[in-house]
């Protein structure tokens, strides 16, 4: 080695917070490409944060995301208090208009919301999603090359809608988690000890999962195949073993008998 | 996300039709392109 590399910076090109760790950030494992960041990824969060807006009026600043040295980062600004005050009016107008929409933002009342965005994704959104994808999938051979970005959009918006209503879902699961949560403290915890978490872990991933797959709504992913990965799998079963012996301790904390007649 | 192969397809039917035009090298290329540069380039035949 005859020099050392330049420094690497990480500051974010815009003013505001930034994550990794939230909505497609939790998707995206890798640096993205140029065309991916502003093709696709542009696409699904402009039909995204169109789509909260519609729904429960929260109105997200731009830029929505930023690029530091190729990896992806979106932008938490929707939460700053200058964006809340300038989504108050919205929010409010949308809660005397469809209460159990923004239901789903607050984790106490978020049950009341569920079935309505799980009756929409299973009974609208998802047959029109794989109709779209299935007339597109009857023109991309065939269509000349200057009418393929207009398919390209069409798809992104759809898919944007589609994550939007996997943020809806998912963003449920997780304040429904905070109510199970509340409840083990408030009746079980001083009896027990120990906290809900065994009863939300130790679950077994599907037999044939697809790799890219994200299978639960824990997020459980798997590991990319790596050597190490490999040689860690028998403890990693040992893990999860103990994992689902702790939620079937916690499902029955007395003994079965005591339940079942 | 069931989009995903289809806009694939058609990314690496535009990436052939820029290389072809010999707008960039080869069809993988498009990738390193932006959105704006690809339509530019099914457009004038240059991003």
């Amino acid at each position: 080695m005859t020099a050392l590399p330049p420094d690497v910076s990480w500051g974010s090109p815009a003013r505001g917070a930034y994550t990794r760790t939230l909505r497609l950030g939790e998707w995206i494992s890798g640096p993205v490409t140029p065309l991916f960041e502003s093709w696709l990824l542009t696409a699904m969060e402009d039909r995204l944060h169109r789509q909260l807006d519609q729904w429960i009026g929260q109105r997200a600043p731009r830029p929505h995301h930023v690029i530091v040295n190729g990896w992806y980062f979106y932008s938490l600004n929707w939460l700053g208090p200058a964006a809340m005050v300038r989504s108050l009016p919205s929010i409010l107008w949308h809660l005397v208009r469809a209460p159990r929409r923004v239901a789903g933002v607050i984790p106490p009342t978020v049950r009341h919301s569920y079935p309505l965005f799980e009756r929409e994704w299973r009974e609208e959104l998802l047959p029109r999603y794989r109709a779209g994808v299935a007339r597109a999938e009857g023109r991309v051979d065939t269509l000349p090359p200057s009418e393929l970005p207009a398919l390209i959009d069409e798809m992104a918006a759809l898919a944007g809608e589609y994550f939007a209503s996997i943020v809806a879902l998912a963003g449920a699961a997780y304040k429904m988690e905070m109510n199970l949560a509340r409840f083990y403290r408030r009746h079980l915890g001083g009896l027990l000890g120990g906290s809900h978490l065994p009863l939300v872990s130790g679950f077994e991933p599907p037999a044939r999962p697809d790799a890219h797959a994200v299978v639960s709504l824990d997020w459980w992913q798997a590991a990319w195949p790596t050597s190490a990965a490999a040689s860690n799998a028998s403890e990693a079963a040992r893990d999860h073993d103990r994992l689902v012996e702790a939620r079937h301790s916690a499902s029955c904390p007395f003994g079965r008998s005591r339940f079942v007649s | 996300m069931i989009a995903w192969p289809v806009m694939r397809r058609a990314v690496m039917r535009i990436g052939g039709a820029l290389a072809a035009d010999r707008v960039i090298g080869d069809p993988d290329d498009v990738f390193f392109l932006t959105r704006a540069e690809v339509l530019a380039g099914l457009e004038s035949g240059g991003p």
